[in-house]
C-alpha cells in the first residue's frame, strides 16, 4: 500500500501498524443480481451447484463444488474467459482446517467489456486431491506445479507433477503456514547433507543466523538487553532479583500465572 | 626486414634480472587471475560493472571466463540458494588447482538479509573462502580492492609448497 504523502504529516516516524490483533477490514461484497455478471452466474448455475456468488472489487466470485471444477472451467472458457491469470491455494488449515483454491480468469473478448474478471473458488480438505485444469489452460501446468511444490496439493491427471521452485528432494512444503520461516531441520542441513553427507554435520556446524538481530516482539530475549552475561555464565533470574528489592504496593509478576492471549477478549 | 639491434651495454647494462621461481610464478599467477563468472543475484551487476570499461578489470589481467576449467578464482556474487549449493560446489571442484574464492556481498558471506529456509547462510558452509567482501552490494571499486588483496596474498605464498586442504567454515 502506498501511503499518502501529506506535508506536515511525519509518516516516516509512524509504524505501519502496531496493533497485534489488527484485522484488515473486510472488502465490501455486492450482490451479483442485476449486474452484467448475472449472465455468467446463470450459465454456471444451470447445471452446477454454486454455493455463493458475489462481486468483490469488480471481480465476480463463485464458490463451487470441488468435483465441478473441470466442467465449470470448460464453460468459463467457452464464455470468452481465455486467460487463466492466476491460480493457487490459500492455507486456511489453522482457521478452518482446509485449503481454498482460487482460479482467476480474465477475458479480453469484446462482449465482456463490462465483465472482465471472474474468480472460481472451491474448498479442498487436506489429503484430498483436485482435478488438474492444465488440459484447458496450459499455463496451469506451471501454476499447479508451484501449488504442489509450495503447499503439497496433488493435482490429478497433471502430466508431470514435480517440484518447480524447490529442489526435487526437499522435505516439506514451504508456503504452508505451519512451515517455519527459517526452515525445519532438514532444510537447515540441506546443502551439507547433499554435498558432504550427514556425517559432516558436526564438522561444519549449524547455520549461524544473525545473532545481533533484536526482535522487539520477542519479550523474553528483549528483556535481557542491559542484563547481558558472560559467555557460558548463568542467567541471573531477573524476577528473583526484583523480588529481593520489592517496593511497597508493587506486585511481583509470576510468569507461571500469566496468560498469553490468542485474541482480544 | 629491419634489423633490430639494441646496444644493451649502452642503455642500462645487461638484459638480466635475477629473481626466484616463486616470485616469477606468483607474479604470473597474481597478474592473470581469471575469475569464473558466477553471478547469482544483484551483486553480479556490480561484478559486471567491474568487468566493464569504466572500472576495467582487464588491466589487472583479470578476464572473466565462462568455464571453470580455465579459471582460477571464483567470485561468488549474490545469494546462493540451497537448490544451487550443489552446483556451486561442483563448479568449484572442477576448477584446477591452485584456486581461490572471493565471496562478494553480504548474501554470499552470511546469507545477508535472507534469513530464510531457502538461502545458504554463508557460502563458506560449502566451499572455502579466501576473501570476504562486505557490502550490499559492494561497489566495483571494492571488488577491485578485494582482487588486489587477493593478488597480495598470492604473491606472499610459496609457489610450490603443497597447500594443505582448505578448511571449510
Ligand atoms: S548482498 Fe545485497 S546486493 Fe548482493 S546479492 Fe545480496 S541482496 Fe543483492
Amino acid at each position: 500500500m502506498v501511503r499518502q504523502n501529506k506535508t506536515g504529516l511525519d509518516i516516516q516516524k509512524k509504524a505501519y501498524h502496531t496493533d497485534k490483533f489488527y484485522r484488515p477490514k473486510e472488502i465490501f461484497k455486492h450482490s451479483i443480481i442485476g449486474t452484467p455478471y448475472e449472465v455468467i452466474f446463470n450459465h454456471l448455475s444451470y447445471e452446477h451447484k454454486i454455493y455463493e456468488s458475489y462481486i468483490e472489487l469488480g471481480t465476480a466470485v463463485f464458490w463451487i463444488e470441488k468435483s465441478d471444477l473441470l466442467p465449470i472451467v470448460k464453460i468459463v472458457k467457452s464464455l470468452g474467459y481465455e486467460i487463466l491469470s492466476e491460480m493457487s491455494a490459500i492455507d486456511m488449515l489453522e482457521l478452518k482446517g482446509q485449503f481454498e483454491m482460487f482460479y482467476q480468469f480474465l477475458s479480453t473478448h469484446s462482449n465482456n467489456t463490462d465483465k472482465r474478471r471472474i474468480r472460481i473458488k472451491c474448498i479442498l480438505t487436506p489429503n484430498e486431491s483436485i482435478e488438474s485444469i492444465s488440459g484447458e489452460f496450459r499455463c496451469a501446468l506451471w501454476s499447479e506445479r508451484e501449488t504442489y511444490d509450495m503447499l503439497g496439493i496433488i493435482f490429478e491427471h497433471h502430466p508431470h507433477l514435480r517440484r518447480i521452485l524447490m529442489p526435487q528432494d526437499w522435505v516439506g512444503h514451504p508456503l504452508l503456514k505451519s512451515y517455519p520461516l527459517k526452515g525445519d531441520e532438514s532444510a537447515s542441513w540441506y546443502e551439507v547433507d547433499k554435498i558432504f553427507g550427514k556425517q559432516y554435520r558436526s564438522i561444519i556446524g549449524p547455520e549461524q543466523r544473525d545473532s545481533a538481530r533484536v526482535d522487539e516482539k520477542d519479550t523474553f530475549n528483549f528483556a535481557r538487553i542491559g542484563h547481558e552475561i558472560e559467555k557460558g555464565g548463568q542467567t541471573p533470574p531477573v524476577l528473583e532479583k526484583q523480588k529481593s528489592q520489592k517496593a511497597l504496593f508493587v506486585k511481583n509478576l509470576d510468569p507461571s500465572l500469566s496468560k498469553v492471549l490468542k485474541e482480544r477478549l | 626486414m629491419a634489423r633490430h639491434e639494441v646496444n644493451y651495454l649502452k642503455n642500462s647494462g645487461i638484459p638480466i634480472a635475477l629473481t626466484t621461481i616463486d616470485s616469477l610464478l606468483n607474479w604470473g599467477r597474481s597478474n592473470s587471475l581469471w575469475p569464473l563468472t558466477y553471478g547469482l543475484a544483484c551483486c553480479a551487476i556490480e561484478m559486471m560493472a567491474a568487468g566493464g570499461s569504466r572500472f576495467d578489470f582487464d588491466r589487472f589481467g583479470t578476464i572473466f571466463r565462462a568455464s571453470p576449467r580455465q579459471s582460477d578464482v571464483m567470485i561468488i556474487a549474490g545469494t546462493v540458494t540451497k537448490k544451487h549449493a550443489e552446483f556451486t560446489r561442483r563448479l568449484y571442484d572442477q576448477m584446477p588447482e591452485p584456486k581461490w574464492v572471493i565471496s562478494m556481498g553480504s548474501c554470499a558471506n552470511t546469507g545477508g538479509m535472507f534469513n530464510t529456509y531457502a538461502t545458504v547462510q554463508g557460502v563458506d558452509r560449502i566451499i572455502p573462502v579466501d576473501i570476504y567482501l562486505p557490502g550490499c552490494a559492494p561497489r566495483p571499486e571494492t571488488l577491485q580492492y578485494a582482487l588486489m588483496v587477493l593478488q597480495k596474498k598470492i604473491r606472499k605464498q610459496k609457489a610450490f609448497k603443497k597447500t594443505p586442504p582448505k578448511r571449510l567454515v
